[in-house]
C-alpha cells in the first residue's frame, strides 16, 4: 500500500535534553496505528511534531515526510496550509479545547474557510453536515449553540468535527478519550471507528491504555522514555513480545494482586442506611430560595472488617458524594452512618470515629500540604489520639508508617516535592495507616496513576489489608480494577445503587441495564474479549 | 527569569529605608531651621540636593520625608492585612453562608467609592494630618486583602490535602492558620509590595492637596505642592522629591514582581 | 440575559443606596450647626431659627436622609451653606469640565494601551517586549501631578505651545476646549496606560497557553490570527474589569490634576467647599461621582455579557 507517512531518526530535544531519540515510523493510507506509552514516554510530542505545532524552544533533527514531502523542512505558512486540511488533531481536554465565546458552527465553519474559498453560509452548510456525521445533528444542536451548552463528550465531537470537516489524509487523535467517562468513551471510539471506514482516515491513536486502542488499530507502536520499544500487532505482541518492557506493561495493564481470604466479621464495620445527601444549588436571585440537588438518594451499604469493597458509577453519579459525607465532610439529609453499631452525628465526627476511617484520595500531587516535610504531613492523622504522643512516639509511628509502605525512615525529613507520583501515593496511605484505621476509603486511588505504578499499589494495599486487618472501600470509575481488587461491588448510577452484589457474580451476570451498558462499554484487552 | 530585578528593586527600597531610618539620628542639616539667605540654591557641594524657598536643604528634607511616605504606606498596608486577612479566611471557611454575603457585599460597597476620593472626604470631615490619611488609605486596602485572600483560599479548600487534613479531624480555623495561611502568605507578601507602592502614591497625592502630614513635617507631596510656583526658577525643587516618590514606588514594584515569580511554583521546579 | 440584567440593576440600586445612607451618617458626624455657620457667629436666634426650618436642619436625622434622597432623584441637591445657591447648577457647571476630561483620559489610555499590550504579548521575552514593560515599571511609578508639573514646566512654560492653566471654556470651539485639556488628559492618562498595558499583555499572555489556541492552530491558522480571531475576546474579559477600575481612578485623580492646572472642575469644587466647610457640596459631589463609578461598573458588566456567552445563560 502507498506510504502517507514516514518518520525518519526523528530527534526532540529542548535545551539539550533529548525527548525522542531516532524515532523511525511509517504508515501506510488508510492505516489506524496505536501509539502507546506511559507518562513521559514522549508520545504526545511524536503528535505534535507531526502537527509542527511543539511548544518554543524545541529542536528536531530528522524527517517526517508526509506525502513525499519533508514536514521539518516547510515554512510555517506551508504548515499553515497543511494543518486543519491534510492533517489534523483531536486533543485529550474537550473541555478545554474549544472556545469558549465563539458558537459552534462559527467555530467548525471557520475551519472551512480557512483552507477553502467559500461563502460563509456555504462555510456553514458544510460545518451543518460535519456535525450531523460526527453525531450531533443540528435539529437537536443548532450551529448557535455554545461550548458550556454541551457536555464533555459532545464537545470532543464538535472538535472531531473540525477535524475531519476537510476530510484530511491523516488524522492524530491524542487521549481522545482519556478525560472522559466510559460510556462516552465507548461511543467516541465507535465514532472513531466508522469515521476511519466512511472517511477512508488514516488515524494516529495515542494512548496509554492497551484496552483502548484495542479493537481499533491495526497495529501498535509502544514507547518508552523517547524510544520506540517494540511495534506490531496488538495481538501478536499480546503472546509472543519479545520485549521486557511490553511483557511488563500488559502484565500490569491486566495485573491482579494476590489477595489473602480475610476473616470476616459478622458483625458490620460501617453500616449505612437510606442515606441521602443534598447539595445545595447557587441561589437564581439574592431573594429566591436556594434551591437543592439529591446527589445520594436513600443509599443503603454495609462494609465488614478486612472486606474490600468497590463503588463504580460513572462522574457525577454521586459517588464522590456519598464519599464525603461518609467521611464527615458533608452534611447528611436523611439517614443514618452507624459505624461499630455507634450513630454519627450528622455531619460531624468525633475523633473517635475519625481513629477509625480514614482517607486516600486521587490526586498525588494535591493531596499534601506542599510546605510541610513529610513527617508532619504523616503524623497530621495522629492529632485524632486521645493522647498526645511524645515525640519519640511519634516519631517510631511515622517510621513505622513509613516502612510499612515500602518506603524508608530517612524519607521523613524530606519534602513532598521530592517524590514522584506513585511515591506520593505510598505516602498517602502512609498517613491513613498511621492510627490504624479499620476502614480505609480509596477515593480514585490508583486511577492518576501508570499502569505499572499502579500494579504496585494494588499489590501494597492488598498485603496492607492482610497485614493489618484493614477494610477497604474501594471507589473508582474504572470497572477493570474494582473488577480485580473487590470481594464486593456496587454500581452507581444518578444517586442510586442499581445493583451489587459479589464481584466475580456482578460482573459474570450482571442484571441491572446500566450496568451490562457499563461492561459492555469497558475497553478490552485481547485476552479479556476472549472470556467476554 | 525575572528575578534579574530582584537586586535593583530591594536595592531601592533599601536606600530609602536606610534614609528614613538613619534620619531619626541624623540629616546634613536641620530640616526645621530656615536659612531665607540661602534660599533655592542649586545643588552644590554644600547642599547636594540644592535648597528650597526659605533654604532649607533638600537632601535632609527628602530623608525626613521618606519617614512619613513609608510610615503611613507601611501602617496601611498593616491594617489592610490585619482587618482583610482574617475576613478573607472567615468568608472561604464559610463559603456561602451569611456571614461571606456580608464580607463580600461591604466589600463591593468600598470599592464602589473612588479611593482618592473617599480619602479626601475622610481627611475633610475628621480634619488634615498623617494619623487620618493613614486611616483613609487603610480602608481601602481591606476589600483588597481581603477579597485576595477569599479568592486563593476557596481554591485551597478544595484541594485534597485540605480535605485530608478535615479527615484528620481539624477544624475550619485551625486549618485555615495552619494549612491556608502559609500557602497564600506568597500572594500576600506580593500584593502588600504592591499596595505599598500604592500607598506611597496616595499618601503624596493627600500631602500634595494639603490633606497628608502638616507642617513642619516634611512631607515629599508637600515639597512638591510648593515647589509648583518655582519650577521654571528652580527646577531643582520640583525634580528631586518626585524622583525620590517615582523611586521608591519603582523598587517597591520591581521587588514584588521579583517576589510573585520567586514564589511562582512553575518557576520554583526550574530553580531546584 | 434579562435575568442577568434584572440582577445588575438590582445591585447598582443597592449599592447607591448603601452608599448614600454612609454618606449621610458620615456627614452627620461632623460636629457644628451649618446654619449658624452660614450666618456667623452674631447671628439672631430668630433668623438662625428661620434659617434652620428653610434649610430643613429642624427635622430628624431619618426625615432629612429622605428629604435628601428624594430630592437628588429629582435633581434637587439642596442649596450651598456657602453662597446660597443651588447645589445642582454649582456641580453642573463644574461638570462639563471633570466628566471631558476623564473620558478623554481614558480614551488616551485605552489608545497606548491596547496596542501596546498585543505588542508586548505577540514579541514575548524579546526586546520589544523588554522595552515596553520596563516603560510600564515607569509608568505606574509616576505621581501623575509631579508628570503634571513636569508637563506644564516643560510644554507650556518653555515651549509655549498651551497654557500653564485655566479652562477658555467650550465656547471657543470643541477643539480649543480639547486643546487646553490635552495636558491635564495626558498627565492622568499616563499612569493608567501603563497598568493598562500590563494587565492586556498578561491577559493575553494567559489566553495563549490556552487549549483552544492550540486548537486553533491545529486547524490550520498562522500564530497572529489565532490571537485576532480567539486570543482577543477572550482576553477582553479581565481588561475589562481594570477598565472599569480605571474610571474610578482617572475620576478621583482628575480632582488632583484640576488643582495642578487650575482647572474649574469638581475638583476644584470639592477643594473650595472643604475649606469652606460647605460640607452639603462636598456630599453631594461625592455622591454623583459614587453614581458615576456604579454606572460603569454596571456597564462594564454589561460588556461582560456581550464579551461572554456564558454570563448570558447562566440562570
Amino acid at each position: 500500500m502507498e506510504t502517507l507517512l514516514e518518520i525518519h531518526k526523528l530527534n526532540v530535544s529542548i535545551n539539550g535534553k533529548p525527548i525522542l531519540n531516532a524515532i523511525d515510523l511509517s504508515l501506510a493510507k488508510g492505516d489506524v496505528l496505536g501509539i502507546i506509552g506511559e507518562s513521559g514516554s514522549g508520545k504526545s510530542m511524536l503528535a505534535l511534531s507531526i502537527m509542527g505545532l511543539l511548544p518554543q524552544g524545541f529542536e528536531t533533527t530528522g524527517q517526517i515526510n508526509f506525502d513525499q514531502q519533508n514536514l521539518l523542512q516547510m515554512s510555517e505558512a506551508q504548515l499553515c496550509k497543511l494543518r486543519g486540511c491534510d492533517i489534523s488533531m483531536v486533543f485529550q481536554e474537550p473541555m478545554t479545547a474549544l472556545n469558549p465565546v465563539l458558537s459552534i458552527g462559527k467555530q467548525v465553519a471557520e475551519c472551512v474557510k480557512l483552507h477553502r474559498r467559500v461563502s460563509n453560509k456555504q462555510a456553514l452548510l458544510i460545518a451543518e453536515k460535519t456535525l450531523e456525521k460526527v453525531g450531533l445533528p443540528v435539529s437537536q444542536y443548532p450551529l448557535s449553540r455554545y461550548p458550556h451548552e454541551l457536555s464533555g463528550g459532545q464537545r470532543q465531537r464538535v472538535v472531531i468535527a473540525m477535524a475531519i470537516e476537510l476530510q484530511p489524509a491523516l488524522l492524530i487523535a491524542d487521549e481522545p478519550t482519556t478525560a472522559l467517562d466510559v460510556t462516552t468513551q465507548a461511543g467516541i471510539l465507535e465514532l472513531l471507528k466508522q469515521l476511519v471506514v466512511d472517511e477512508q482516515l488514516t488515524l494516529i491513536l495515542v494512548s496509554h491504555d492497551l484496552a483502548v486502542v484495542n479493537g481499533i488499530a491495526d497495529h501498535i507502536v509502544i514507547m518508552r522514555d523517547g524510544d520506540v520499544v517494540e511495534r506490531g500487532d496488538l495481538k501478536q505482541l499480546f503472546k509472543h513480545s519479545q520485549h521486557p518492557y511490553t511483557r511488563q506493561l500488559i502484565e500490569a495493564s491486566r495485573h491482579a494482586p494476590e489477595r489473602v481470604e480475610a476473616t470476616i466479621d459478622a458483625a458490620p464495620l460501617l453500616d449505612v442506611e437510606n442515606l441521602s445527601c443534598d447539595y445545595r444549588m447557587p441561589r437564581k436571585n439574592w431573594w429566591s430560595k436556594p434551591g437543592y440537588f439529591r446527589a445520594v438518594k436513600s443509599v443503603s451499604l454495609t462494609i465488614k472488617r478486612g472486606e474490600s469493597v468497590g463503588l463504580v458509577g460513572e462522574s457525577g453519579c454521586g459517588k464522590s458524594t456519598l464519599t464525603r459525607a461518609l467521611l464527615g465532610l458533608m452534611p447528611i439529609a436523611e439517614g443514618e452512618v452507624r459505624l461499630h453499631g455507634e450513630r454519627l452525628e450528622e455531619g460531624v465526627l468525633s475523633h473517635a470515629v475519625r481513629r477509625e476511617m480514614q482517607v486516600v484520595f486521587q490526586d498525588p500531587y494535591g493531596s499534601f500540604n506542599p510546605r510541610h516535610k513529610v513527617k508532619r504531613l504523616i503524623a497530621e492523622p495522629l492529632h485524632v489520639l486521645e493522647r498526645t504522643l511524645t515525640e519519640q512516639e511519634q516519631t517510631t509511628a511515622v517510621n513505622d508508617a513509613l516502612v510499612s509502605v515500602g518506603l524508608q525512615a530517612e524519607d521523613a525529613g524530606k519534602f513532598i516535592h521530592e517524590f514522584s507520583g506513585g511515591q506520593r501515593q505510598r505516602i498517602a496511605i502512609a498517613r491513613a495507616l498511621i492510627i490504624k484505621p479499620a476502614l480505609i476509603v480509596l477515593d480514585e486511588a490508583v486511577s492518576a496513576l501508570d499502569v505499572s505504578v499502579r500494579a504496585q499499589i494494588l499489590d501494597l494495599l492488598s498485603a496492607l489489608a492482610a497485614s493489618h486487618d484493614i477494610a477497604y472501600l474501594f471507589i473508582s470509575h474504572d470497572l477493570s480494577v474494582v473488577r480485580r481488587v473487590t470481594d464486593r461491588v456496587m454500581v452507581m448510577q444518578r444517586g442510586e445503587i442499581v445493583e451489587r452484589g459479589q464481584t466475580g457474580a456482578v460482573f459474570n451476570s450482571p442484571t441491572h441495564p446500566y450496568t451490562l451498558e457499563l461492561l459492555a462499554a469497558t475497553p478490552k484487552l485481547p485476552d479479556e474479549e476472549r472470556e467476554a | 527569569m525575572k528575578l534579574r530585578t530582584l537586586v535593583p528593586g530591594a536595592l531601592l527600597v533599601l536606600i530609602f529605608l536606610s534614609a528614613a531610618l538613619v534620619s531619626f539620628i541624623w540629616t546634613p542639616f536641620d530640616v526645621t531651621k530656615l536659612d531665607i539667605p540661602n534660599k533655592l540654591q542649586p545643588p552644590s557641594l554644600v547642599h547636594c540636593f540644592g535648597t528650597d524657598q526659605l533654604g532649607r536643604d533638600i537632601f535632609s528634607m527628602i530623608m525626613v520625608g521618606a519617614r512619613t511616605s513609608i510610615a503611613v504606606a507601611f501602617i496601611a498596608v498593616g491594617i489592610g492585612m490585619l482587618v482583610g486577612v482574617p475576613l478573607g479566611l472567615a468568608a472561604a471557611a464559610n463559603q456561602g453562608s451569611f456571614i461571606d454575603e456580608l464580607i463580600m457585599r461591604t466589600n463591593d460597597l468600598v470599592f464602589a467609592f473612588p479611593a482618592l476620593l473617599i480619602a479626601i472626604m475622610i481627611t475633610a470631615v475628621f480634619g488634615p494630618g498623617a494619623v487620618n490619611a493613614i486611616i483613609a488609605i487603610g480602608i481601602f486596602n481591606i476589600p483588597v486583602f481581603a477579597r485576595l485572600t477569599r479568592g486563593a483560599a476557596l481554591s485551597l479548600w478544595s484541594r485534597e490535602f485540605i480535605l485530608a487534613a478535615r479527615v484528620a479531624g481539624k477544624r475550619a480555623a485551625r486549618i485555615s492558620f495552619e494549612h491556608i495561611l502559609p500557602n497564600i502568605l506568597n500572594l500576600l507578601i506580593v500584593q502588600g509590595t504592591i499596595q505599598f507602592s500604592l500607598g506611597i502614591l496616595a499618601e503624596a497625592a493627600l500631602s500634595y492637596i494639603g490633606l497628608g502630614a502638616q507642617p513642619p513635617i516634611p512631607s515629599w507631596g508637600r515639597m512638591l505642592a510648593e515647589s509648583q510656583t518655582l519650577v521654571s526658577l528652580a527646577p531643582h525643587v520640583a525634580l528631586f522629591p518626585g524622583f525620590a516618590i517615582l523611586l521608591t514606588v519603582l523598587g517597591l514594584n520591581l521587588l514584588g514582581d521579583a517576589l510573585r515569580d520567586w514564589f511562582d511554583p512553575r518557576l520554583q521546579r526550574l530553580r531546584s | 440575559m434579562l435575568h442577568y440584567l434584572i440582577k445588575r440593576l438590582t445591585s447598582l440600586v443597592l449599592t447607591l443606596l448603601v452608599a448614600s445612607v454612609v454618606l449621610f451618617v458620615t456627614i452627620e458626624i461632623v460636629p457644628g450647626d451649618p446654619a449658624s455657620f452660614m450666618l456667623g457667629i452674631n447671628a439672631q436666634a430668630e433668623t438662625l431659627e428661620a434659617l434652620r426650618t428653610e434649610l430643613g436642619l429642624d427635622k430628624s436625622k431619618p426625615q432629612r436622609y429622605w428629604q435628601w434622597l428624594t430630592g437628588m432623584l429629582q435633581g434637587d441637591f439642596g442649596k450651598s451653606y456657602t453662597y446660597k445657591t443651588p447645589v445642582a447648577a454649582m456641580i453642573g457647571e463644574r461638570m462639563w469640565i471633570s466628566l471631558p476630561l476623564t473620558l478623554f483620559a481614558l480614551l488616551i489610555s485605552t489608545l497606548i494601551a491596547f496596542p501596546a499590550g498585543i505588542y508586548a504579548a505577540s514579541r514575548r521575552g524579546r526586546i520589544g517586549d523588554a522595552a515596553v514593560t520596563g516603560m510600564t515599571q515607569l509608568g505606574v511609578a509616576i505621581p501623575n501631578f509631579w508628570f503634571a508639573m513636569l508637563l506644564v514646566s516643560f510644554f507650556a512654560i518653555k515651549l509655549g505651545w498651551f497654557s500653564s492653566g485655566g479652562f477658555i471654556g467650550w465656547d471657543q470651539g470643541l477643539l480649543v476646549g480639547l486643546k487646553s485639556l490635552l495636558l491635564p488628559a495626558i498627565a492622568l492618562a499616563l499612569p493608567q496606560a501603563a497598568i493598562l498595558t500590563r494587565v492586556t499583555r498578561s491577559s493575553l499572555l494567559d489566553v495563549l497557553s490556552e487549549d483552544y489556541m492550540r486548537t486553533a492552530r491545529a486547524k490550520g491558522m498562522s500564530k497572529r490570527s489565532a490571537i485576532w480571531r480567539h486570543g482577543l475576546r477572550n482576553a477582553m474579559i479581565p481588561v475589562l474589569t481594570i477598565l472599569g477600575l480605571q474610571f474610578s481612578f482617572l475620576l478621583a485623580g482628575a480632582i488632583i490634576i484640576e488643582k495642578v492646572f487650575y482647572l474649574p472642575g469638581l475638583g476644584l469644587l470639592v477643594f473650595q467647599s472643604i475649606a469652606q466647610r460647605d460640607l452639603i457640596v462636598v456630599e453631594s459631589v461625592v455622591m454623583l461621582l459614587v453614581f458615576a463609578v456604579v454606572l460603569v461598573t454596571f456597564l462594564v458588566d454589561l460588556a461582560y455579557a456581550w464579551v461572554d456567552p456564558r454570563l448570558r445563560t447562566r440562570s
